[in-house]
């Protein structure tokens, strides 16, 4: 399998945001802006228990007083949080049992994405989670996975079917007090995914989840939690895509992955929401909290392709808790025209004998800023804990900027922390070496390029390392310094 | 015989220094022609303007090739018409496979020359055809592009190369430096299989050793940016024996 | 919370208006990324006094190597003139005086020492004036309690070069004073200044920034040594405003018995074509904490830099703390920048290999330690000042 593949030669010829088109669906919306009403009326529309309407409302005392992050190398014009629309749900929302129910227009917005349910439960073996606008349209594979014991649904049909592990370990890895989008996110999160897997038992299939925004106006506000049992495993897929449009869209997601003892997570994004047009209009400001905590020899897994938003802020952590954990994080960020990515991890190792290993590759192009921020923290009870990271940038021109801000705290003296990070330009020997064999320019950015970000790249599943690739040559158009 | 590349006249200059003055070489199909010279002479410069490199700025005279000046053409444009350069230091290219590298480049040729895509069936086929010619290790077919090859496997690598994209004229720049006896007759059997009444050879060579087995029709003596003397196969032998030295006193042709 | 240094105000001997202006200015908040890992506790703690007489008398009151060449001498912010000898030269001008210096203020000690210093060292050296020996600066603390400003100019013109060891320590039992000092260093074109600064003020604080503008050209070399100090805090900041300049920051800092020692270094390339060097040694005793922070920006029309940046960490003991964070920040494209931060321990199998070839374990650690610094420690070409550092990073 390989990007030079007949496909991809089609996916270049449209030059501009592919999966820029809005859907034509009805949608029912609550009024705009933000205060109690509207959340309890969120609340009483998702029908919830009187619990989860208390958590909302304490994540909302909190933020009304919370300060906005500033110490990422980001600039951008804060959004009114009075303007956005807290809740679309797509209208038809009857129970889908099959995909004969769903909307047409819905479908065709699937098969345009490349992830139609039918090919994908055919071919692939996926289950998917679509998430479009907030509320879960359809999910597969839920019988098959039922009879493990697998529970992979909404988060709302969690708050409905499962409430007793929705209230055990919600907020337990990302508090609500944790930060500004944290706590909104809290406050008014509307759907997302929710994964259960029981102990000793290995999930057959990757899981998979779309998140879309389409609705003009609306902030995606999802949530997901993943809790893997003792000695399971799971591999998680996160895609997300968003329309083209002018106004800048908010996406305020919490991600929180428990990893009980001897469990794994693996947990991939590919991540392309709208960038903004090359003048800097429009795009999604991307604000996540990704964290998860691990067990005793357990392992959480973090891989990202993040070649979309027109301002990411994101640092999927890992709390090595348990002795023995291991925690990981690859990433590739590609960051094109006004783009402005402030991303990396925390890694904090608190058990003994804690592992976690960070591999970042970051490319620049166009006039983008691109910043890999990380944390390394050793705790005081952390013996021979051990970090490795390497962090490279790859600058594509001469006006665009990568900055590497990485953070090793260390307090306990059998701990062993490698740091390194290289910066430099895409070489011109390898162009002109590709260039003889007869390979375009752009053709050859992209094939180095890919093999420049093939360590993070190998670290994602099958069929999603190719959209991957094929994400990296699309962003890359027209980048050539 | 019909003329592939027709020089007339060369000047070229790096960061504004004049490397080539007024260089003229005319070569035929079914010709092999050996260019020598010392070091500083303007070897590689010839390869690098001869294959479209960026900063090697012509400043006066042509390149004719296949009857079309090319000197406007881009690397990748001259590749499609069947110009192929062994480089003296193949360039690494980390996460990129060698095969998958291949594909991109034939394909690419294939779609300028508005030609079908190779299956993947009948470009494997070709792959091992072509491997088996050089000798070249089956692991180093999937490994990154010249990464960690060792300095013998990097040109066989180039010639592996040039077997598959079949060029019409191929520059070899100081393919045998490097090259343990063993590699060099690999190398080279690899080279003269390739050699036929339709495409041409330019080996660029410090030494003679190269020439005992890629045997030349036309030996030219490259000094200070011009062709000072041309000869047969026993002018190598020659400058094997005299050196570069006794050549500086005579006149330019 | 808004907080200032305590300063007795009754043993400052200033006009209201700067007293105003003194209480104007706050400390900077743990939460600004640049002071996020100061103990500002044991500070806020204590009373500070101002103005403190001249009392050292000889050199055998001071813990220092033996010096060659001039001597300045500079003891709670005021030229000692008893112990100096000041070199005259034409080229050379040595004078303590107020020269009108501007700077910019950027933190609450930048400020304070602003409003504090009236009289300061100017160091001028002439153009193509290189003068071969090393000038010997001893900035001495001899007032518990005191809050002392003090600052050093130098000005090189085109094609001089001059080095200068610059001491800071204590008098005897002098504990709790707090040392503010700056050096403001200009380099025209073509010249060179090598510092290699030595900070033993054991139960002392001390803050400690240096300016450096660079001309085309100029030659930049700092050698850090920060052995002793309850809180040392340097700041280095780098303006490189002209091509081909060569930048070196070198350190080696060893805190113990809960000292903070916190290194702050900035490398800014505005200019092509230059080149910059950082290796920073961190040896954390006992219940010390080191911090490094290094900053290299490489602004956009600054092509072709080549910047590195290092930092290496042993944690000696159990309670031994290091906080590491080297910055890159490119806005250029043709760089080849590269930084690296290790932490760690010695090699078990190395201090294994050398007990049993018969050494001590103590004797083997102080090897791997010489080992581990020796990279730094050959940028001192003095052997004497080179023995003295040796003596004192391996004591702790």
């Amino acid at each position: 399998m390989s990007y030079t593949e007949k496909e991809l030669k089609k996916e270049l010829e449209g030059k501009s945001y592919e999966f820029g088109f809005v859907t034509e669906i009805e949608s029912e919306k609550v009024p705009v802006g933000l205060n109690e009403d509207i959340i309890k009326l969120i609340s009483k529309k998702k029908n919830e228990p009187s619990w989860l309407l208390e958590y909302r409302l304490n994540a909302f005392a909190l933020w009304k007083n919370m300060p906005k992050p500033n110490w990422a190398h980001i600039d951008y014009k804060e959004p009114n949080y009075q303007e956005i629309c807290y809740y679309a749900a797509p209208k038809q929302k009857k129970e889908l049992e099959s995909l004969d129910q769903v909307d047409p227009a819905l479908l065709k917005t699937m098969e345009k994405l490349g992830i139609s349910l039918e090919e994908q439960k055919r071919l692939t073996g996926v289950a998917v989670d679509f998430v479009m606008d907030s509320v879960s349209v359809a999910t597969s594979f839920k019988d098959k996975l039922a009879e493990l014991g697998i529970i992979f649904c909404s988060f709302s049909e969690a708050v409905q079917d499962h409430p007793e592990l929705v209230k055990k370990y919600m907020g337990t890895v990302v508090p609500s007090s944790d930060n500004f989008y944290a706590a909104l996110n809290s406050a008014v999160f509307t759907d997302g995914s929710f994964c259960y897997i029981p102990k000793g038992v290995k999930c057959p299939m990757e899981l998979s989840t779309y998140f879309r925004i389409n609705e003009a106006g609306t902030g995606q506000f999802e949530r997901t939690l993943v809790i893997a049992d003792e000695s399971s495993y799971v591999s998680y897929l996160e895609g997300c895509t968003a329309p083209q449009r002018d106004e800048n869209q908010l996406h305020a997601a919490v991600v929180e992955l428990i990893a009980l003892d001897q469990a794994e997570i693996k947990y991939s994004t590919v991540q392309n929401w709208y960038p903004g047009d090359e003048n800097g209009k429009g795009g999604v400001f991307n604000f996540v909290t990704k964290r998860g905590l691990c067990g005793y020899r357990s392992k959480i897994s973090w891989t990202q392709v993040e070649t979309g938003s027109a301002v990411t802020w994101k640092y999927p952590s890992c709390i090595l808790k348990g002795d023995y954990s291991v925690g990981e994080f690859y990433s590739v960020a590609l960051t094109n025209n006004l783009q402005q990515a402030d991303t990396g991890t925390k890694m904090i190792h608190v058990g003994r004998n804690t592992k976690s290993t960070i591999i970042s590759k970051g490319i620049s192009a166009g006039k983008s800023q691109n910043s890999y921020r990380g944390l390394v923290k050793i705790g005081k009870g952390a013996k021979n804990a051990r970090n490795f990271s390497q962090c490279d940038s790859l600058l594509m021109t001469d006006v665009c900027g990568a900055h590497t801000f990485p953070y090793i705290e260390c307090e306990n003296p059998t701990a062993m922390v490698e740091h390194e990070a290289t910066t430099s330009k895409i070489g011109e020997d390898q162009l002109f070496y590709c260039m003889q064999r007869g390979i375009p320019e752009e053709k050859a950015i992209s094939l180095i390029v890919n093999g420049y970000a093939k360590e993070v790249l190998n670290k994602l599943p099958m069929e999603f390392a190719v959209e991957a690739q094929k994400l990296l040559e699309i962003s890359l158009e027209g980048s050539v310094g | 015989m019909e003329t592939i590349l027709k020089i007339e006249n060369l000047h070229c200059q790096v960061q504004d220094q004049e490397i080539l003055k007024g260089l003229n070489l005319e070569i035929k199909k079914g010709e092999v022609h050996a260019i020598m010279g010392p070091n500083g002479s303007g070897k590689s410069t010839l390869s690098s303007v001869l294959a479209g490199k960026e900063d090697y700025e012509i400043t006066k005279g042509k390149i004719i090739y296949q009857n079309e000046d090319i000197s406007e053409l881009s690397p990748e444009e001259r590749s499609w018409n069947g110009m192929f350069l062994a480089f003296q230091y193949p360039v690494e290219i980390p996460g990129v496979s060698n095969i998958n590298f291949l594909r991109t480049a034939l394909n690419e040729k294939n779609k300028a020359l508005g030609k079908d895509q190779i299956s993947a069936k009948d470009f494997l086929k070709m792959v091992s055809e072509k491997s088996a010619l050089v000798g070249l290790d089956n692991k180093l077919k999937n490994r990154s592009v010249n990464e960690g090859f060792s300095g013998g496997e990097k040109k066989r690598n180039e010639i592996f190369q040039m077997a598959m994209l079949d060029p019409t004229l191929s520059i070899l720049d100081e393919t045998d430096s490097g090259l343990d006896i063993d590699a060099l007759k690999i190398v080279s059997d690899g080279v003269n299989t390739l050699k036929s009444k339709e495409n041409a050879t330019i080996v660029i060579t410090h030494y003679q050793r190269l020439l005992d087995y890629i045997v030349p029709d036309f030996v030219h003596v490259l000094y200070d940016g011009r062709i000072v003397k041309s000869g047969d196969k026993n002018l190598a032998l020659e400058l094997e024996e005299r050196g570069y030295d006794w050549l500086k006193l005579e006149p330019a042709i | 919370m808004m907080s200032t240094l305590n300063l007795n105000k009754n043993s400052f001997t200033v006009d209201t208006s700067i007293w105003e202006a003194i209480n104007d200015c706050t400390l900077p908040d743990k939460k600004e990324e640049d002071w996020r890992y100061m103990k500002w506790g044991k500070l806020k703690k204590l009373e500070f006094h101002g103005d403190f007489p001249i009392q050292t008398e000889n050199f055998s009151e001071l813990n220092l190597p033996k010096l060659t060449g001039p001597v300045i001498v500079i003891e709670n912010g005021k030229l000692n003139e008893k112990l100096s000898s000041i070199p005259n030269h034409k080229e050379l001008t040595i004078t303590f005086e107020n020269d009108d210096i501007s700077f910019q203020k950027s933190s609450y000690f930048d400020s304070l020492n602003n409003l504090l210093v009236s009289e300061y060292l100017n160091i001028k050296v002439g153009e193509n004036y290189v003068f071969k020996e090393c000038i010997n600066i001893v900035n001495i603390l001899s007032s518990s309690n005191g809050f002392v400003n003090s600052r050093i100019a130098f000005k090189i013109a085109k094609n001089a070069n001059i080095s200068v060891n610059q001491f800071f320590i204590k008098s005897n039992n002098t504990s709790n004073g707090l040392l503010n000092h700056q050096n403001l260093i200009e380099l025209e074109e073509h010249s060179g200044i090598t510092i290699n600064k030595y900070q033993d003020t054991d139960n002392n604080f001390q803050f400690c920034k240096d300016v450096i503008n660079q001309k085309d050209e100029s030659k930049y070399i700092s050698n850090n040594f920060s052995s002793s100090g309850k809180v040392i805090r340097n700041d280095i900041q780098v303006k490189v405003e002209g091509e081909h300049c060569h930048t070196e920051l070198n350190g080696i800092f060893s805190p113990s018995n809960n000292e903070f020692i916190d290194n702050h270094t900035l490398i800014d390339h505005i200019y092509p074509n230059c080149k910059s060097y950082e290796n920073y040694k961190g040896l954390i005793k006992s219940n010390g904490v080191g911090v490094f922070n290094g900053k290299v920006i490489v602004e956009q029309d600054a092509q072709q830099i080549e910047a590195y940046q290092q930092n290496n960490n042993i944690l000696l003991d159990e309670d031994a703390i290091i906080y590491s964070k080297p910055e890159l920040e490119i806005y250029a494209d043709d760089v080849k920048c590269s930084h690296g931060s290790t932490t760690g321990q010695f090699d078990d199998e190395a201090l294994f290999y050398l007990r049993s070839r018969g050494l001590s374990r103590a004797s083997a650690l102080q090897h791997l330690t010489l080992g581990f610094v020796n990279e730094i420690m050959d940028t001192i070409k003095d052997e004497n000042h080179k023995d003295f550092i040796l003596n004192k990073i391996l004591a702790n």
